[in-house]
């Protein structure tokens, strides 16, 4: 049975974000696990404020979320207008009956509305011929660098920021080693050089549960997070059904464990001289191979809603380098246009039943600069 | 270290030599006028030089040098002594006559003219970060005669300038010269050996074989070339002299003698790495290649970058009326940046020069192109199908181009990211979708600018013709440098609303209090 | 013999593939007397005025009860404002009281004997900065017994039945320059600093005292102001994966130091016996040896003459993989390929 008790503990959150909004208070940072239902609070946070008659500007860091959400807010809250403002080489898009698409500043409304664009338009929009927005809130706040908030000051003098703190930081193409020891370093996510600053009012607030992740899988990535949470399904409940193999394959081991837990770990061993340079085939065929048996297998899935045959569809994989991504593509074969490939970052945010993850550390034999130098932690 | 880097050097082990790397230089070859050469000492342990060695490459350096530089006065005459050079090479105002001065700093590009191809060579890394150490030491010295404090000072912020740029991507301006030879050659040794100037320097030797050059460049790796004297060096011939040298505090004549012979013991130390930056500059000035033509935006850039983050505020500090306050606030910390606005400005500033860099040179070499696409960052391929869509209500429709390519390649890009055409880079389009079935990659592109021939003169035809069916292309990721430009200027903007947390505004007054109603659960479900 | 072991727990971490490598820093053969018994000629030393440099900074910052020390944490928040207290148990050769390694230990815990006893206010004021406290190295694993002294460590008292909390630090005399700060310097520091927390975790256990003391996770680094002789401390340093990978590092040197050499001589002159085990001893090489190890030159000469690729860069070896250089040029000249690997390389370099 899924730990339905602990939606209690997410309603408190809610609840902590709601009065928020209403005392419009200055600054808070929601941390989200994944799965946990960030968009879900951030949906009734934006309502209750434009309820309230508040003039809700949203920030989200790409097209694509910024139109979900949107897509999210005509779905639970047809009766809100929502203005989705973006760039007039974007053709405009169906997101819902209460979505206006708008492209122009001068066709940014006035009084209380709620409109969502991107952190790259609201940082370089002129709005000095506007009614000044009441409230931000940010999506994916840990995928925005603090330089980037900073051009976000122009919007509005209050802020929500809210994203996952154990994703991966925006990649910087350049050499930041100068910024290291800033007051406010440029390259650091947002919402971790507000809470660096003690000076600052801030309220902290964590959601407690993730829907998304199994049990073992919670307890697994803890440890790259500083609250604790949850997951929303009891111990064991999801699983793996494998029914019995014909014949012996090299994986079965590792599958097996699926069975009883969420979390296989497959190990090849290295060959002599160190791993292969950022292509690995052996191991490309062996992240395939894993897909294959688990379909040649019918494997079926169980979780909070039933039992399901496992489909092509549902499985992941993933790899740090573009071009392992696609040799294991070549590996898959006839399954490659069916089952998604990679890297981490493109894949923050997506669900499959079962995900094959390459390991960025595979087959590293000494440890590097890069496995060492953890930087100054304050 | 990429694929092609790798597969580059087992073809330099093939070939028994340092091998080309591209088809352009990423730099101008400029007059001895606008060049100096700079070297370093210093003694083991101490992070200040011992020793410096500054010229033209078209004349013999002068050799400065510093019998003890554990003691700060010795220390400080040393590098006043040594200033000068530095100083006339970026053009300090306070060389400069009142009245030029003033004219400079009121016009900007005349000095930008002036400095717009001057270079500063120095052997290798450890000699650039002494130019930071010099920053360090000198930027906020406080004791001694004011006017020497003033050149001092002087000397350690033009120091930290050269030293910031020289970390600045795509800079023009201050050239390692061990870096620059492995940008412009591929050589067949392992990373770690390249690191040192004299090693590369022998598999350049024309008309070796590998052997002979392998074997050259061992004995060379054996004199040391980064600041650090070797300490077997140190420990039989310095060591004694600055014994000798401390021993004779109290007979001046006898100290004076010893200083001669540190100085003549570290000459030839100096002489050796000055010499091989030389040589490193004339192998590179002799290369038959060609600068990268589009090189242009970059060298704008880097003297734009001279004038307002350095000449401009040495220019404004020799202003008498200044207060010290206000004098305190043109100078750099050698640290870091510490104001918030002034980080996320550089930030932003080099994040703009990596792009410009990137986005313009990449058009001018086709081995960067190919190194782009290997990266992910673009597609070749074949056009398939040129059209207009078809809009309901509208005339046309935008154009759409269809491209096939192998779905073999790496590929980092996604729907809606904008690309250039190589060789047209002012050709753009977005992609529109992406879809690869079996071996083939389709990727259809909206064209979105550069679309007819008066805006591209260097294309045959406009992008709307069907003769375009059937030939190759390659598309790069469009850089977005025009947009980060926008960020430097915007992210100085301390006026917002939000200011108070963005830019170390004062706090906004606090929202009236607000009774919070019993369930805003209930109230929130109520509205959907 | 060298009793201080700090040295040869580097040399291992730096390429424990290479058995040579692995059964000199082991078993304690030099690499430097290896390199000579071949006729090698060795780069000897250190720079005479860094020594100096080093032994004046580490003295500057102990001096007078730590006082210049104790300024800089308590600057960087690394101990409270009211700090106060130092015990030395450096040896005499770098200004202590101790005349060797076995006594500085044996201080030590006593010392750490009688804090664990203190309460009340006495346990509150114990002192806050230990010089040079010198561990045993875990289950000797390291031949023989090896010792070898912590820079710092600071004392960080809680009522009971709260653990007192040790932190480590790990002086070094190069400088600090913010960001710019050499990122693989930095890097082996805190390797090493993290070395210190596991060691420090096993010696408290061995001597039965874990239970009253706690090693933090994190440490600090007490380096230099560029160009002055002042420290700059840099706190709160994670070292949790660092200690980790210690705790791995000594596992595997614990099974390699089960397998037996000639007995070391009384003397400082290492037995030919001994040294000819590292000479017959299979090596790797691998870019970073030239960095540490007297043999570099030679074995990058001899697998060079193998044709191994990892003689020109751990990466080509990596791109290679099975395949000799020799083999790979005569594939790159059109030589048909005779295996898969072969085919692979192929179509990789076409």
């Amino acid at each position: 049975m899924p730990q339905t008790h602990l939606a209690e503990g997410r309603n408190q959150v809610l609840t902590a974000l709601l009065e928020h909004v209403e005392r419009a208070d200055a600054l808070l940072v929601l941390k989200a696990p994944p799965g946990s239902g960030k968009t879900f609070v951030t949906t009734r946070a934006v309502a209750l404020a434009m309820h309230r008659k508040r003039r809700v500007a949203v920030a989200a860091q790409t097209n694509a979320q910024a139109d979900d959400f949107c897509r999210r807010m005509a779905a639970e809250f047809p009766r809100i207008p929502v203005h989705r403002w973006a760039s007039a080489q974007r053709g405009a898009l169906q997101l819902g009956d209460s979505v206006t698409w708008i492209t122009r500043t001068a066709d940014l409304p006035a009084g209380p509305c709620v409109v969502v664009a991107t952190s790259a338009k609201w940082a370089v929009a002129d709005l000095d011929a506007h009614d000044p927005f009441d409230v931000l809130f940010i999506d994916e706040a840990w995928q925005m660098c603090w330089a980037d908030f900073m051009l976000l000051g122009t919007v509005a003098p209050r802020f929500v920021l809210v994203g996952d703190p154990g994703q991966i930081a925006p990649v910087v193409p350049i050499d930041v080693s100068r910024w290291q020891t800033s007051r406010r370093p440029p390259h650091v996510p947002a919402p971790e050089v507000i809470l660096r600053d003690r000076t600052l009012p801030v309220r902290v607030i964590e959601l407690p549960v993730s829907t998304r992740l199994p049990h073992d899988t919670c307890a697994m990535v803890q440890s790259f997070y500083d609250f604790a949470f949850e997951s929303w399904s009891a111990p064991g409940e999801r699983r793996v059904l494998l029914p019995p193999a014909a014949t012996a394959h090299p994986v079965d081991d590792a599958l097996a464990l699926l069975t009883t837990g969420s979390v296989a770990l497959m190990t090849l061993a290295t060959p002599p001289g160190g791993p292969p340079m950022e292509e690995d085939v052996a191991l490309a065929q062996a992240a395939a191979e894993v897909v294959r048996r688990l379909l040649d297998r019918q494997a079926r899935v169980v979780t909070e809603e039933g039992e399901t045959t496992l489909r092509p569809e549902d499985i992941g994989v993933s790899a740090t380098h573009r071009v392992m991504n696609t040799r294991i593509t070549d590996a898959l074969g006839a399954l490659a246009p069916k089952v998604r490939v990679d890297t981490p970052e493109r894949w923050q945010g997506l669900e499959r039943k079962v995900m094959v993850a390459v390991h960025p550390l595979s087959g590293v034999t000494q440890p590097t600069p890069f496995d060492l130098s953890t930087g100054r932690s304050a | 270290m990429s694929r092609h880097d790798v597969f580059e050097r087992l073809r330099a082990w093939d070939e028994g030599g340092a091998i080309p790397n591209g088809h352009t230089l990423p730099w101008l070859r400029a007059t001895a006028a606008d060049r100096l050469v700079l070297a370093f000492v210093r003694m083991g342990g101490e992070s200040s030089p011992w020793g410096i060695a500054i010229g033209r490459p078209d004349a013999p350096p002068e050799f400065f040098t510093c019998a003890e530089p554990r003691n700060a006065d010795l220390h400080a005459a040393f590098v006043l002594a040594a200033a000068d050079a530095l100083l006339r090479h970026v053009e300090h105002p306070s060389l400069l006559p009142d009245d030029e001065r003033l004219m400079l700093l009121a016009m900007e590009a005349p000095l930008r003219a002036r400095v717009r191809l001057r270079q500063l060579w120095v052997p290798g890394p450890s000699h650039l970060d002494m130019l930071h150490f010099l920053d360090f030491r000198y930027t906020h010295a406080n004791t001694g005669e004011p006017k020497v404090v003033r050149r001092l000072q002087a000397f350690g912020r033009a120091c930290g300038w050269l030293f910031r740029e020289s970390t600045r991507p795509g800079q023009v301006r201050v050239f390692d010269a061990t870096a620059r030879l492995r940008r412009a050659y591929t050589f067949p040794a392992e990373p770690a050996r390249q690191s040192h100037l004299g090693y590369l320097l022998a598999w350049l030797v024309p008309g070796r074989t590998r052997d002979e050059r392998l074997a050259d460049a061992r004995e060379r790796e054996g004199l040391p070339v980064s600041v650090t004297m070797s300490p077997a060096y140190e420990r039989a011939v310095l060591e004694p002299l600055v014994t000798r040298y401390n021993a004779a505090r109290d007979d001046a004549p006898a100290q004076a003698a010893v200083a001669r012979e540190i100085h003549d013991a570290l000459v030839p130390e100096l002489r050796r790495r000055w010499e091989l930056t030389a040589q490193a500059m004339s192998i590179l000035d002799a290369d038959t290649r060609e600068s990268n033509p589009h090189l242009d935006a970059v060298i704008d850039l880097g003297s734009a970058e001279c004038f307002h983050e350095y000449w401009k505020n040495e220019a404004k500090g020799l202003d008498p009326s200044l207060s010290d306050e206000q004098r305190r606030y043109l100078v750099h910390d050698p640290e870091t940046d510490y104001a918030p606005a002034r980080a996320a400005r550089r930030y932003f500033a080099h994040l703009h020069a990596a792009e410009l860099a990137a986005g313009e040179l990449v058009h001018g070499d086709a081995t960067l192109a190919e190194q782009s696409l290997d990266a992910g960052n673009g597609f070749r391929g074949t056009i398939r199908a040129v059209e207009r869509e078809a809009i309901a209500g509208k005339k046309s429709g935008p154009i759409l181009w269809t491209i096939e390519c192998s779905a073999d390649d790496s590929l980092r890009l996604r729907e809606e990211t904008s690309v250039c055409l190589v060789g047209a880079r002012k050709r753009i389009g977005r992609i529109r979708s992406l879809v690869t079935v079996g071996a083939v990659r389709t990727v259809v592109l909206q064209m979105t600018d550069g679309l007819t021939r008066r805006a591209l003169p260097d294309v045959p035809e406009a992008a709307d013709v069907a003769a375009h069916v059937g030939t190759t292309v390659t598309f790069l990721e469009q850089a977005a440098a025009g947009f980060t430009q926008m960020k430097i200027f915007r992210v100085g903007h301390t006026d917002g609303p939000g200011a108070w947390l963005t830019h170390a505004a004062p706090l906004p007054e606090p929202s009236p209090p607000v009774r919070i109603q019993a369930n805003l659960l209930e109230l929130v479900k109520s509205l959907q | 013999m060298r009793r201080d072991v700090r040295r040869r727990l580097e040399q291992y971490a730096s390429n424990p593939r290479c058995e040579a490598n692995v059964i000199s820093a082991v078993h304690d053969v030099p690499m430097e007397a290896v390199a000579r018994s071949l006729g090698f000629e060795v780069a000897v030393g250190q720079s005479p005025f860094a020594l100096l440099r080093g032994q004046q900074f580490e003295r500057s910052i102990f001096r007078d009860d730590a006082v210049r020390l104790r300024r800089a944490l308590i600057t960087q928040k690394v101990l409270p404002a009211n700090a106060a207290g130092f015990v030395d148990f450096r040896m005499a050769r770098n200004d202590g009281p101790y005349p060797n390694l076995d006594a500085s230990r044996a201080a030590f815990l006593q010392r750490l004997g009688a804090f664990a006893k203190t309460v009340g206010e006495a346990r509150l004021q114990l002192p806050t900065i230990l010089a040079g406290p010198t561990l045993m190295v875990p289950g000797k694993a390291i031949l023989p017994d090896g010792l070898f002294a912590i820079d710092v460590l600071t004392v960080h008292p809680q009522p009971r039945p709260a653990p007192i909390v040790l932190r480590v630090g790990e002086v070094k005399v190069y400088p600090d320059r913010g960001g710019f700060t050499d990122a693989a310097e930095l890097s082996s520091t805190r390797a090493q600093a993290g070395l210190y927390v596991h060691a420090l975790r096993v010696e408290l256990q061995q001597s039965k005292l874990a239970q009253h003391f706690a090693v933090a996770d994190d440490g600090f680094l007490v380096l230099t102001r560029p160009s002055f002789n002042l420290p700059s401390v840099r706190g709160a340093e994670d070292l949790q994966h660092q200690a980790e990978r210690a705790a791995v590092m000594f596992d595997r040197v614990l099974r390699i130091a089960e397998r037996t050499l000639p007995a070391d001589s009384a003397t400082d002159d290492v037995p030919t016996t001994r040294r000819q085990a590292v000479v017959d001893a299979p090596k790797q090489y691998a870019d970073g040896c030239l960095a540490f190890c007297e043999l570099a030159a030679h074995c990058q000469q001899e697998a060079l003459a193998r044709g191994l690729p990892a003689a020109l860069g751990d990466d080509l070896g990596r791109f290679l993989g099975p395949i000799t250089l020799h083999r790979a040029l005569e594939l790159l000249h059109g030589a048909a390929p005779q295996h898969d690997v072969e085919r692979d390389l192929v179509a990789r370099i076409s």
